[in-house]
């Protein structure tokens, strides 16, 4: 009996798998099946950078560094020029950086490192929107690689 | 305990289970970039492996969940259905105790703060549920009692 549902969740693991496949070459909502984050980022308009690269860019005009963590993790120390656009309250914030947001030449976005996440999703947000499609990057380090480089960080209340 | 009764609590669980994970199925189908975010802040998976599971998880829910509702291969999707809710237990109980600021993503890819507590809550009551089916299964297959 054990054996015998073995082959059989087996065998349904292995119908999913290959329909899965399938479908997902055919899908418009299909996603690239290698690699993760760089990877739907790249399909969507957006691509990663690294930390050398933000501390060139932040040295340029015309560029916006968005902190997509919440308003009190933001409060206790940012990247500086970062302003805040947290993910999880992007209604109440984003019609007041609009603007900005539209004129950029390249956004970057930035959360807390490794796979936080929220810097993808926030990304993806601001595509739908139709801003920034080729002009935004999420710096995957985020803040724990700025930190680590022992870059200045900025303290505030509020934006 | 194989009278008709208990023969047809086992087939509603099956039935509740089956219509849970189709549904769960089709709303990561339909969001993949979606999902793989939402296994992505989990922190659990390589990188590299994000993107595939995002596409192959959903798929293989729905045929489970099919499976259990027709009472195809019933007692596999069974099994399948205790090992995954175990694993989803598990990545939710170690995103707890990390206090990781995530969605669940068991019903697709939500903005709204659902927290993971009521989605822990409601994994331990479905795993119960499953492993009940699976192992009255198993019993009555021994007894060779058709469910």
């Amino acid at each position: 009996m054990i054996r015998k549902s073995f082959l059989q969740m087996l065998g349904l693991i292995v119908m999913g798998t290959v329909i899965g496949l399938v479908y997902n070459t055919i899908s418009p909502q299909s996603i690239p099946l290698r690699g993760g984050q760089e990877a739907r980022l790249e399909q969507q308009g957006a691509r990663t950078i690294d930390l050398k690269e933000v501390r060139y860019y932040l040295e340029q005009p015309g560029v916006v560094l968005i902190d997509a963590r919440s308003p009190e993790e933001f409060s206790l120390g940012h990247i500086p020029r970062a302003v805040n656009l947290p993910d999880d309250q992007f209604v109440q914030f984003f019609p007041k950086l609009k603007d900005g947001l539209v004129k950029a030449d390249l956004i970057i976005i930035y959360c807390s490192g490794g796979s936080c996440g929220t810097s993808e999703d926030l990304a993806l947000k601001l595509l739908k929107k139709g801003i920034g499609e080729s002009r935004i990057a999420v710096f995957s380090g985020g803040l724990p690689a700025w930190m680590k480089a022992k870059l200045p960080i900025e303290r505030s209340k509020d934006n | 305990m194989s009278s008709k009764p208990w023969i047809w609590t086992e087939r509603i669980g099956r039935w509740i289970l089956g219509v849970i994970f189709l549904y769960a199925a089709i709303t990561k189908i339909l969001d993949p970039a979606g999902f793989a975010a939402d296994i992505s802040h989990y922190a659990l998976l390589p990188n590299s492996m994000v993107n595939a599971t995002a596409v192959i998880l959903p798929w293989i829910e729905a045929i489970v969940g099919l499976a259990m509702l027709a009472g195809f291969a019933a007692d596999g999707a069974t099994l399948f259905v205790s090992l995954i809710l175990f694993l989803f237990l598990a990545a939710l109980g170690q995103a707890f105790v990390r206090g990781l600021d995530i969605n669940c993503g068991c019903f697709g890819h939500t903005d709204a703060k659902e927290g993971l507590l009521v989605p822990i809550v409601r994994d331990t009551i479905l795993l119960a549920l499953a492993a009940w089916i699976f192992l009255q299964r198993i019993k009555w297959a021994g007894a060779g009692v058709k469910s």
